[in-house]
């Protein structure tokens, strides 16, 4: 504590003599609240000699801070942002780094009858049809992005007394749903991390069009002057290299496997 | 620049009568007022018993309150959320992510705030009323109303200042009210969501009415302060 203290004070009286080793990077929630960042950037810390600090936000937030030039690097999983921030300029390329998938989870007692079922877009119809619970992110994550996608797809509007917007992030979403014994969607590896605090269960999974990918975009130093371009570039060939691979798929929550490796490794 | 487009879009969001945002202040409003009209009475009483009675324990509760008026209000959240989760001690009530959370939390910060104004207030009070009232065969009841009436200013103005303290939490409101649109969103964890989401606009109009809110507070403590200083 008093180490980070002092490290983040002497950051910011010698930022020239530091910066050169520190990359900022910018990742969601789901990432963070998972814990996979607290596997893989020691890794890299150790690997690369340079001092990581992290930005945590939804999917919107931190492409935004990507475009905006306020770190040197982000992860996400929204992949139309991700290709709009490399084709704007703003970023260098994409690379995919890991997949899971997402799921609806909900209250064992299940009043809108959805378990075992693999049809997402059904699901959500009968959590309408049932006015049950149902939390949303509401925060513009991939997450958000993604239930907003099922929902155009229903045809329905995502609109009764039962479906809140919650305005926050994956874990707490979570919270706030096994509180509220509500519906909501998921991804796997954060959801591995709450079950057991949440009580809730997973209901209706294995829909293709709960493919969850993540990837990484090292943000363009021609554009942004202050940029650490090197550390980012650095960043992104270690994550996309075996030995980073190796840490995703062996990266365990409560026994499981919870990331595994785009078909195509780049 | 952004910030200009953003802050063309805030005006323009603040005077179309844009319901969504309207509906935020209009949560902000209710909730804090709520929680004040609930805190106020018995703060003020537990100010004015401080002030007037001596008793064992009294100054342990002085030095209390005047510590609690700077009581970090995510700890006040985070003891709300253990006493209000499923499987607290309150659970049964089933009110964690609703507006009377959020109402308990702003009461509790506002509490120590409001005893301390009203505190000061009696003990800064010309000690002649309170004679002159009990010399008039007066009941400790009325006497005490003589002297909260004669400074009514001092009261209210801590009032104005307990509002200024809850209008613009965002820790104990963000944890206990959950941040749930038209329900428990209010001005600051709007402000905090649309910022995390990078849509500044909607943030630049809330912020703006804050800001009004508290130039307002400040415009009306003024006021009263000119007027209590000339009783």
């Amino acid at each position: 504590m008093l180490r980070a203290l002092a490290v983040a004070l002497g950051l910011s009286l010698l930022p020239q003599t530091l910066a050169a080793a520190e990359l900022k990077l910018a990742a969601t929630h789901t990432l963070e609240d998972s814990g996979l960042l607290k596997t893989l950037i020691p890794a890299f810390e150790a690997a690369s000699g340079v001092k990581v600090r992290l930005a945590i936000g939804g999917s919107g937030q931190v492409i935004k801070l990507a475009a905006n030039g306020d770190v040197d690097a982000v992860m996400s999983h929204v992949k139309a942002q991700e290709e709009k921030l490399v084709s704007s300029g703003a970023g260098l390329k994409r690379y995919a780094v890991a997949y899971n998938d997402f799921f609806i989870a909900g209250p064992p007692q299940d009043p809108a009858r959805i378990r075992g079922m693999h049809d997402a877009v059904e699901a959500l119809r009968r959590i309408h049809a049932a006015k049950a619970r149902f939390v949303s992110r509401g925060d513009a994550s991939g997450t958000h992005v993604k239930e907003q996608e099922l929902w155009r797809a229903t045809g329905l509007e995502p609109k009764w007394s039962g479906y809140q917007s919650a305005g926050i992030g994956m874990g707490s979403v979570l919270m706030m749903a096994g509180e509220m014994q509500a519906y909501t969607l998921c991804d796997r590896a954060t959801f591995g991390v709450f079950r057991a605090r949440t009580g809730l269960e997973i209901l209706a999974a294995g829909d293709p069009r709960l493919y969850n990918e993540y990837g990484v975009v090292a943000v363009n130093p021609a554009r942004f002057p202050g940029i650490n371009g090197a550390a980012a570039a650095k960043f992104v060939s270690w994550l996309t290299s075996p030995d980073a691979q190796r840490l995703i798929v062996g990266f365990r929550i409560g026994g499981q496997q919870v990331f595994f490796l785009p078909a195509k490794a780049n | 620049m952004d910030i200009l487009e953003a802050t063309r879009q805030a005006f323009s969001l603040l005077f179309s009568g844009d319901t969504e945002l309207w509906t935020i202040i209009w949560i902000s409003l209710r909730v804090s007022l709520i929680a004040l009209a609930v805190a106020t009475p018995a703060a003020v009483v537990l100010g004015y018993v401080l002030a007037q009675k001596r008793f064992p324990g009294r100054r342990i509760l002085v030095v209390l309150i005047q510590g609690l008026l700077s009581f970090p209000t995510v700890v006040v959240g985070l003891i709300l959320y253990i006493l209000l989760t499923r499987q607290g001690p309150l659970g049964s009530w089933q009110l964690l992510f609703t507006q009377e959370a959020m109402i308990m939390g702003q009461a509790v910060i506002a509490f120590p705030v409001l005893a301390a104004f009203a505190l000061a207030a009696v003990q800064g009070a010309d000690p002649r009323a309170h004679e002159t009232a009990v010399s008039l065969g007066a009941s400790p009841l009325r006497a005490a109303l003589t002297t909260l009436l004669e400074v009514r200013f001092a009261v209210v103005a801590g009032v104005f200042n307990g509002f200024g303290r809850v209008i613009s939490e965002v820790g104990c409101a963000m944890m206990v009210g959950g941040n749930i649109a038209g329900v428990t969103r209010n001005i600051p964890t709007a402000i905090a969501l649309e910022t995390s989401k990078g849509d500044f606009a909607q943030g630049i109009a809330l912020g703006v009415v804050l800001m009004l809110f508290a130039l307002g507070i400040s415009i009306a403590l003024g006021v009263l302060q000119g007027r209590g200083g000339l009783k």
